[in-house]
């Protein structure tokens, strides 16, 4: 049974229904694949906050702030390149797919190759995003079922029912329309949520106060300049690695690449774009600064020994002395620890700061040791990997945000968790209908068919992804850390996608067989990485696109006869 | 907006200029990340 208020459920049903049946009534009328898939002229700020609402899935708002909790801000330097992606997407990739008024991006491959490294753009995209969107499904239906009192089964089919409804009646416009709502309830709940934690720090503990405390025990480390290609956050993987990435993502993910193929004008995709260009570092950056601020409140307000209550229950079933000796030991650590920040906070400004930090993070290092040894037991208890981290935020919002909040906060959850899955979805259907169906229709030399037969290809595609989306979801285990395991999914296809787009926009003189030739190789070569080495994942950007565009140069050198089929310009 | 007559696949692999009226934009943009790495830097030499 869930603890949540009648007040609660009003604010969140009330939220996500208006939301929902808003978007679905703007987006009526829907009568060709060209609207299902494009949308219908879209202004920049519908394009923009649907940008960021895409990337913002669920997890961003349960493992994000946990992140910050645990690991503190370095995580806000995954997304330096993002801006620096969003300029070069705005110059190069969107005049070039506005002016051949493609549908998806793999479409613009055909134009510049051939049809073989279309289906091979288009195919890397179904696998990616197809687990991907899974996942995205998954990963806050283990929670929200916690919270919501559901079974976990029914949590995942009721969100990609709702879903899929409003996105296979309203297509594009719909998943943006809705998208834009989703934003502004996400940027509301988030300062929200920013408030009530700092209001919550006890007397005494002022703003500057928490984020001296936060930095005493290594939590404020939004920029690190360590040149280690085995660490996943620092300044030169997030430039590097970061800009590669997110390049991918947003240039040839047709998640996002539709959402501002929706703009009526250049202008308008491109000001979409740059809109998340500026946006999405602070934002990130205040998300992870919740979870900084909520690791600083429970310095002063007792934690529970481990967040994941249900994951608790079941390993005190079985080891209950353990469980409860760990417990002791959490409650002296955390004494000591709450102890230690005061006196650093007493010492700020005196002879005895020094020393009063080492003592604060010595403390904090002796209660991280106590939750690791908890979370290794749970773990051995229930035969599977926990992830405290991710049961932090929702801990904290509810068991310490007003009524009325606490619905608002799980609608922020629940929006975010349905604008991602809406637009994999969306994407997923439209590139199966373009590249595959009709593609090969016309392979086939099939005469065009009716409108309205193609719109209900595109809506039963994407139904059938919906399905498997749902069914990977309700089959996936958990993953050491869910956004994570997104990104690094994303990683391990994106470089080569990125490397046939590089090489189509920029090496003009490549052509088809070398580009192909150079993906086959790229993508073997990220997957055996991935295997064997411990190169960090933000890494296989970079080297999946250096790859194929090495390889094609050097495939174009040495394959004379593909020169003859070669694409040029007078 | 396209000219008259013209073959949008007359351009198909030619990338489009870089820069143009739009720089000052992109170079905000630009400038904006550099302050936020200026600005984290110093948060994180105050906090620690």
């Amino acid at each position: 049974m869930s603890g949540l208020a009648a007040l609660d459920w009003v604010v969140l049903l009330g939220t996500i229904a208006t939301i929902v049946l808003y978007g679905a009534w703007r987006s009526r009328g829907v009568r060709s694949v060209e609207s299902y898939v494009r949308g219908d002229a879209l202004p920049w700020p519908t394009i923009g906050l649907s940008i960021m609402a895409t990337q913002a899935s669920a997890i961003t708002f349960l493992s994000t702030p946990g992140q910050g909790f645990s690991d503190g801000m370095r995580f806000v330097q995954f997304y330096f390149g993002l801006p620096l992606a969003m300029i070069v997407i705005s110059a190069v990739f969107v005049p070039a797919y506005h002016r051949l008024k493609v549908r998806t991006a793999y479409e613009y491959l055909e134009h510049r190759f051939d049809v073989r490294v279309r289906v091979l753009g288009g195919a890397l995209f179904l696998i990616g995003r197809g687990v991907a969107t899974g996942i995205t499904i998954y990963a806050p239906s283990i929670i929200l079922s916690q919270i919501l009192g559901w079974p976990l089964q029914a949590t995942i089919w009721v969100m990609g029912l709702i879903v899929v409804v409003y996105t296979v009646l309203g297509g594009t416009r719909a998943v943006s329309i809705t998208q834009k709502q989703q934003m502004i309830v996400m940027l509301a709940g988030l300062g929200v949520a920013a408030v009530v934690v700092i209001l919550r720090l006890p007397d005494g503990v002022s703003l500057g106060g928490a984020v001296q405390i936060a930095g005493a025990v290594g939590r404020m480390n939004p920029v690190t300049f360590d040149l280690d290609v085995t660490s996943p956050y620092n300044v030169w993987s997030g430039i590097a690695g970061g800009f590669f990435l997110q390049l991918s993502y947003f240039g040839t993910d047709q998640s996002q690449v539709q959402r501002y193929l929706s703009g009526s004008s250049v202008a308008e995709s491109r000001l979409g774009l740059l809109f998340n260009g500026i946006f999405k570092v602070p934002m990130q950056f205040l998300v992870l600064f919740i979870g900084v601020m909520v690791f600083v409140f429970y310095v002063f307000s007792r934690p529970p020994a481990y967040f994941d209550q249900p994951a608790m229950a079941q390993a005190s079933a079985r080891h209950g002395a353990e469980i409860a000796a760990l417990t002791a030991r959490n409650d002296q650590a955390f004494d000591a620890r709450r102890d230690a920040a005061l006196g650093f906070l007493a010492a700020r400004g005196t002879p005895g700061e020094d020393a009063a930090r080492e003592t604060l993070h010595a403390a904090a290092t002796r209660f991280d040791a106590v939750h690791h040894d908890t979370k290794q037991l749970i773990d051995r208890a229930i035969d599977h990997k926990t992830n405290d981290n991710d049961y932090v935020f929702l801990s904290f919002v509810l068991a310490h945000l007003p009524v009325g909040l606490v619905g608002l906060l799980i609608a922020v959850i629940l929006c975010a968790a349905m604008s991602a899955v809406a637009s994999g979805l969306i994407s997923l259907g439209a590139t199966t209908t373009v590249d595959f169906y009709l593609r090969i229709r016309r392979a086939l030399g099939r005469p065009p068919a009716s409108p309205v037969h193609d719109l209900r290809i595109s809506q039963l595609a994407t139904i059938a992804w919906a399905a498997i989306a749902i069914g990977f979801a309700s089959v996936a285990s958990l993953f050491a850390n869910l956004i994570e395991a997104v990104n690094i999914l994303g990683s391990i296809f994106y470089g080569p996608i990125l490397g046939l787009f590089v090489v189509a926009f920029f090496l003009r003189r490549v052509t088809a067989t070398p580009v192909l030739f150079g993906a086959i190789v790229a993508q073997a070569l990220i997957v055996i990485l991935f295997f064997t080495s411990r190169i960090a994942y933000l890494w296989y950007n970079l080297i999946g696109c250096a790859v194929v565009v090495a390889v094609s140069l050097v495939g174009q050198a040495l394959w004379p006869a593909s020169r003859a089929t070669q694409v040029d310009t007078p | 907006m396209r000219e008259p007559g013209r073959d949008p696949m007359s351009d198909v692999d030619r990338p489009p200029p870089f820069l143009g009226r739009w720089s000052r934009i992109y170079g905000l943009v630009t400038g904006l990340l550099v302050a936020e790495l200026v600005v984290f830097w110093l948060l994180r030499r105050w906090a620690s």
